[in-house]
């Protein structure tokens, strides 16, 4: 009988693990840093080399998504060389080994698969445009990808994580133009609270919580 | 006059049923979902069920806990201006269900989603609404129909065949060129890519011979087609071979309308094309403009810019006809009267016409409804002449296409005699047959079948869709060597040697003519979704080896020709972005034209059988005379759309059957015969007969059946939805016959059938039928134009007004920033179903089935009621029963989710998954659902859904049968959804959400590109988009120049079920009919407004209402 009661207890406390702890979005997806098929910098391309985001992510502002760059993107900086070996004019790294698979991709005009990362569930609608024109940083949801030699998951992306934003946006509105500034800041904490109360004002930025905001 | 009210003066009732109370309808009432709703529909048990789904859930334990590893293909060139997750609009038009499509396709990620009508389609750009014509272009819809809506839905069947189908002998099993276990795998090229050289090699065999015999062996059989391009290229065959034969086949018969033109002088290719713009009077004979005709939707659109009681002019709609038609439902003034006896009132009214006399129109002493036979049919013959007569000019007499040729030209001749060629009827004179070159009749080609050894077959499904008595398979067999160009493994396949997977018009370039001529380019919208299907112009091309085989060379090629010799590309260009070619629709017709029956002579016909036969008029049942009517399904066609899944489930607009042709009658008609609602009758002609079950819509003309086409598909031949639905008239129809079948013995066998029929599910409930009575005229409200012209508050006056509504708690507050509303106009609402279908297509919305739908399951979010009305204190003064005809009228009334201010679902919702937006839309959080359908038994309209299954990804589109097919097919199914709305999955709630993504999408859509204000039209709900009668208008109620703001401040404005005070979003436009006061029946003249003591508001105390009480 005591046995019973100790499986019970135990039984409940693994459910209660499984149930609270382990299916939590920050335990199961921050920190998600999958391989890519090709090992894509981020730290070198937005960090060192300082291209805007959207040279690659250029329907961010535009549209719900952000769009995974078309290899076309790739390939204006990193044409392979011709078939006769010469490589084209401003071509960089056109021999590298690890851009095999965009160049394959250039040649046969398959797909490249990257890894998904970011990956809201199918009933949640999440509109980049809605967000980047209203002063909301890349850097708000995705951390300093500026600094990631492979890019992972940052923030847990909940729904408790967006509904506190909606609540209170202050702490995350910045001017337009630093959206993709992801090293910019206002200064002191107070200095943004400040900020962002003013931007909230005159763009009358008021972020709405029900249901119907994502659940379509 | 009662004092208790009006139950027993103006009667309500939905289905024959209600009226009289049976078991099954009281279980709708009592129940909010009908006996049994919850059970397991294959015999498994609820119970049994839980125990083997607890077990499963058991061994589930947590396997993967992260999303699955997700890979996104990249493009490699994204195609110039596309963004990923923007829509892309392209206008492109079609031929589908016989008539001429110009649509505007939805486009997601290159994949077509939505269908919808081209507002800048001169066929409907003419038409529009007088209130906006000059202003905001935002404004602008063009409405379409539900075939349009759900054309969609036929490109992602999962039935289309993938590859060439070779069959060694007929019916045998086909050499589909796949491994035997599978089934039609889209995703299979490689198999797919074998067939098509199989094919190959049999093309050039049989070109060899046909370049021997110049086509002396070779029949084309093909449809007549508003294609130019196709009856160009048919032309170039012929040229290139001339001595092929064309055989020609209409699966519904309507030749006789432009035989008629012929014959009075209008020219051997013509067209007939009313303009509802300049018709005060629409008198329509057995003709269904609104609603099956070709040209409905532009019809609807004009005839609804009309029926504003407070614009210029009203507009008056006549119907006479046999079936309940949406014509007839949305007419001011109907008789209903056997199809065989139209003739007869024709020539009553053209002689009317003729002798000149004009009647006037003044309340006469007996009401209409009181006048028995004759008299009655006396007084209607006087005021559609005399109306006609006094609008010369103005008016449109419009017979049905289905009419022999004598009523064809007669009705040629009154219009002309009336003045109205030239203005509201306008004939074309285009090109809209094989220039030059006769065709075989198909009995003729069948007769002599044995002169070809060689048949190419272009009409979807011959074989099933031919009359019984004519024996095409046989035809077929017998000349062995037949190649079919078809979607389907079908019927017709079975006698073919080959069978060529045809292209759905959206994945092929083609082009189809307006009725008035124009040209519109079909642009394909994606490439053929199963590698190598041909379009009816590249088949032909290729079978006849014609130099040009590409399919948009030879478009290009006609448009090029039409225009006189010379396409520029930037004509090109401009053509296909706006839908149409300029300058190529067809000149009117400005002769004279010898209609006179008496004139007309030569082509072997005796003048005797033009002349319009003369007859006494009986409304009352002949038991001698009694006749059939048979009409293309209003849902599914000829049958051609049978397997669209969301059509056979789309509940027809006046009998809310879904998945079944019936045999419908009168309610009289029944009775005298011993017939009841849903036993089989034996319909028998001679030798021809067929069973059918019975259906009773009261307001059908006595002694009459009518039955829709293109059921009855075999279970093996009619793919997973059309297979074993409904029932085949192939054993019923003759040859020569087209439509109208007299001298019917009709014999009850007490058999039972089960139909499914939505019209009773979620009746709206209000304790008990005595009270129902009373309440119907308040849900539905309507009154005549004169009554509001002497008093425009009579909507308001319908209902009593004790005191004024009040909320016990404070009211939320649910209109910041915007404030969302729907008004929906009665007066304009014809029950077409384009709005519905539009909802399916644009939110998901599965079908489930008929078993379910028997059992009250059926998804639609928006539905559309339709009541009939009836006069029984009238008809009991009179003497009347129901065994003598009755004056039914029908009010149709969309009803979807009103976003109730205060919403009694949310109140009982324990997990709050429905909530309100501060906007005052009434949300549905799905994955918060539990099921709990509490919600669904506290909505007072009965408007919210459950999911029983998982009707999308298990159930709906392959209902009934067991699920043994490709996962590949499941995804070609899968793309028609919206990805925009969330997929709902088993026990969930789900109703009408006001087309929330469109409001977000609209909302963002301002802030990022426009002034961050949404303005009037920027956001339009599907079923607005759809609506070709401009019935529905959604926006902002905060916005006090928007549409919707003005349309709710009118005062035919009200709400249903006002009186719980739940504060509806959506409200109606009261119903105004414009009877003529001599047809006024007893209850219109005297129409109850119990609100009128009561009201607050006692302005206009009419004399009219005064003569009468």
């Amino acid at each position: 009988m005591a046995l019973l009661g100790v499986l019970t207890a135990a039984g409940g406390a693994y459910a209660g693990v499984l149930f609270l702890g382990a299916t939590s979005p920050v335990t199961l997806n921050t920190g998600y840093r999958p391989e890519q098929p090709v090992p894509f910098s981020h730290a070198l391309h937005a960090g060192e080399l300082k291209m805007d985001c959207r040279y690659c992510h250029n329907s961010v502002d535009k549209s719900a998504h952000s769009t995974i760059p078309a290899t076309q993107t790739c390939i204006n900086c990193h044409s392979p060389k011709s078939a006769a070996g010469a490589p084209a004019l401003s071509a960089v790294h056109s021999d590298s080994r690890k851009l095999k698979p965009v160049h394959d991709s250039w040649r046969t005009g398959e797909s490249i698969d990257w890894i998904r990362i970011h990956r809201l569930p199918d009933f949640v609608y999440f509109n980049h445009s809605a967000h980047v024109n209203r002063g909301v940083s890349c850097v708000t949801c995705h951390g300093r990808v500026d600094q990631m030699e492979i890019v992972h998951q940052d923030k847990d992306q909940s729904m408790a994580w967006c509904v506190d934003c909606h609540r209170h946006p202050e702490p995350h509105l910045r001017p337009v133009e630093e959206i993709t500034n992801l090293a910019w800041s206002a200064g002191s904490e107070e200095e943004q609270l400040a900020l962002g109360t003013k931007l909230k004002a005159e763009k009358n930025i008021n972020p709405l919580v029900n249901c119907a905001v994502c659940h379509r | 006059m009662s004092q208790s009210g009006i139950d027993h003066q103006k009667r309500y009732f939905r289905s024959v049923d209600e009226l009289h109370q049976t078991p099954e309808f009281e279980q709708f009432l009592s129940r909010e979902f009908p006996q049994a709703a919850s059970e397991f529909p294959e015999g498994v048990s609820r119970r049994r069920w839980l125990q083997m789904m607890g077990a499963s859930l058991a061994l589930g334990g947590v396997a993967g806990c992260r999303y699955n590893r997700e890979e996104v293909a990249a493009f490699v060139m994204r195609p110039e201006g596309r963004i990923p997750g923007v829509a892309e609009y392209f206008a492109t038009n079609f031929e589908w269900a016989g008539r001429s499509v110009h649509a505007l396709v939805t486009s997601l990620e290159g994949r077509p989603v939505k269908v919808d009508g081209n507002a800048d389609h001169p066929a409907y750009a003419k038409s529009q609404p007088t209130e906006f014509k000059d202003s905001n272009k935002k404004l602008r819809s063009a409405g379409s129909d539900a075939f349009t809506q759900a054309s969609i839905l036929s490109l992602y069947d999962q039935d289309r065949i993938a590859g060439c189908l070779n069959r060694k002998s007929a019916a045998a099993v086909p050499e589909r060129f796949v491994p035997a276990n599978k089934k039609t795998d889209p995703d299979d090229h490689k198999n797919s890519l074998k067939s098509w050289e199989e094919f190959g090699k049999y093309v050039a065999e049989q070109r060899v011979k046909l370049a021997a015999t110049q086509g002396s062996e070779l029949a084309i059989l093909y449809e007549p087609t508003r294609s130019p391009s196709v009856r160009r290229v048919l032309a170039e065959v012929l040229k290139k071979y001339p001595k092929v034969t064309l055989v020609r086949y209409e699966s519904v018969f309507s030749g006789n309308v432009a035989k008629a033109l012929d014959a009075a002088g209008a020219g051997k290719t013509s067209s007939m094309v009313f303009d509802l713009d300049q018709a005060k009077v629409i008198v329509s004979l057995d003709a269904d403009l609104l609603g099956a005709d070709s040209n409905a939707v532009q019809y609807s659109r004009q005839f609804s810019n009309h029926r504003s009681p407070t614009g210029e002019w009203m507009n008056r709609l006549y119907s006479v006809e046999s079936q309940y038609s949406v014509t007839g439902s949305a007419a001011d003034f109907r008789l209903a009267l056997q199809s065989s006896q139209i003739p007869f009132l024709l020539r009553k009214i053209e002689e009317a016409i003729d002798a000149g006399k004009i009647v006037e129109d003044k309340e006469e002493e007996i009401p209409y409804n009181k006048l028995k036979g004759t008299d009655r049919v006396q007084r209607v013959i006087d005021s559609i002449s005399s109306d006609l007569l006094l609008n010369k000019g103005a008016s449109v007499l419009a017979v049905g296409s289905h009419h022999s040729m004598a009523v064809q030209l007669a009705a040629i001749r009154i219009n002309a005699k009336l003045g109205n060629i030239g203005k509201s009827v306008k004939i074309y004179e285009i090109e809209n047959e094989i220039a030059g070159v006769p065709a075989l009749k198909l009995n003729d080609f069948v007769a002599k079948a044995k002169e070809f050894k060689s048949l190419w077959v272009l009409p979807p499904n011959p074989v099933f869709s031919v009359a019984g008595d004519l024996n095409l398979a046989e035809a077929l067999k017998a000349i062995g060597d037949v190649v079919y160009l078809s979607n389907y493994d079908d019927e017709t396949a079975d006698y073919c040697a080959w069978t060529v997977p045809a292209t759905h018009p959206l994945e092929a370039w083609g082009d189809v003519q307006a009725p008035d001529g124009v040209l519109g380019i079909g642009q394909p919208m994606i490439a053929p979704l199963l590698v190598g299907s041909k379009s009816p112009v590249e088949f032909l091309s290729i079978m006849a080896d014609l130099p040009e085989t590409d399919g948009q060379k030879i478009v290009m090629e006609t448009a090029r020709l039409l225009l006189g010799g010379s396409l520029s590309e930037r004509t090109w260009k401009e053509s296909l972005h706006i839908g149409f070619v300029d300058g190529t629709g067809g000149k009117q017709f400005a002769g004279e034209l010898k209609a006179d029956g008496k004139t007309i002579s030569g082509g072997g016909i005796s003048t005797s059988a033009y002349e319009l036969p003369s007859g006494e008029i009986r409304l009352e049942l002949d038991k001698a005379n009694i006749e059939v009517v048979l009409h293309p399904s209003d849902a599914i066609y000829d049958g051609r759309l049978g397997n669209n899944g969301w059509l056979q489930e789309l509940a027809q607009p006046i009998t809310k059957l879904t998945w079944d042709n019936a045999a419908v009658c009168s309610i009289g008609t029944a009775n005298q015969l011993g017939l009841k609602q849903g036993e089989l009758v034996a319909l028998k002609q001679g030798g021809a007969s067929v069973k059918l079950p019975v259906f009773v819509v009261p307001g059908h003309a006595e002694g009459s059946f009518t039955v829709n086409l293109g059921y009855g598909r075999s279970k093996a031949k009619g793919g997973i939805i059309a297979g074993a639905v409904g029932t085949n008239l192939a054993s019923f129809k003759r040859w020569e016959q087209a439509a109208i079948y007299t001298g019917i013995e009709a014999i009850g066998t007490s058999v039972p059938y089960p139909l499914a029929t939505t019209q009773d599910h979620f009746a709206l409930e209000e304790g008990g039928m005595k009270e129902q009575a009373n309440r119907a005229p308040q849900l539905v409200r309507e009154g005549t134009l004169d009554e509001y012209k002497s008093d425009p508050r009579f909507t308001y006056n319908t209902v009593e007004h004790h005191f004024e509504n009040k909320s016990l708690w404070e009211e939320p507050k649910v209109d910041q920033n915007y404030k969302w509303g729907m008004t929906i106009d009665l007066n304009k609402c014809t029950g077409c179903n384009a709005c519905v279908i539009a909802c399916q297509a644009e939110n998901n919305v599965p079908i489930v089935g008929k078993e379910q739908v028997i059992r009250g399951r059926e998804m639609h979010w928006l539905r559309i009621d339709r009541y009939f009305e009836c006069d029984q204190e009238a008809m009991k003064s009179a003497g009347l029963s129901f065994t003598d005809p009755i004056d039914a009228t029908i009010v149709t009334q969309p009803m979807a989710c009103a976003h109730c201010e205060t919403a009694p679902c949310e109140e009982v919702c324990p997990v709050a998954a429905t909530v309100h937006t501060e906007e005052g839309i009434n949300a549905m959080a799905y994955n918060r659902c539990i099921g709990t359908r509490y919600c669904g038994n506290n909505c007072p309209y009965k408007v919210r859904r459950f999911n029983y299954f998982n009707y999308n990804t298990e159930y709906g589109y392959f209902y009934g049968w067991q699920d043994n097919r490709e996962q590949a097919s499941q995804k070609l199914q899968s793309l028609v959804l919206n990805p925009e709305v969330t997929v709902r999955g088993r026990g969930v709630m789900e109703k009408c959400t006001y087309c929330i993504q469109r409001v977000q999408n609209g909302k963002i859509k301002s802030r990022t590109t426009g002034d961050g204000r949404v303005h009037d039209g920027d956001i339009r709900s599907a079923c607005q988009d759809a609506c070709s009668s401009q019935a529905i208008i959604f926006g902002d109620l905060n916005d006090k120049t928007s549409r919707v703001y003005q349309s709710q401040h009118d005062p035919r404005a009200y709400a249903v079920l006002e009186e719980l005070n739940i504060k509806p979003r959506t409200l109606y436009l009261s119903r105004i009919r414009n009877v003529p006061k001599r047809l006024l029946t007893a209850v219109q003249l005297t129409p109850k407004r119990p609100g009128k003591s009561h009201g607050a508001e006692h302005s206009t105390e009419s004399g009219h209402n005064g003569d009468h009480s």
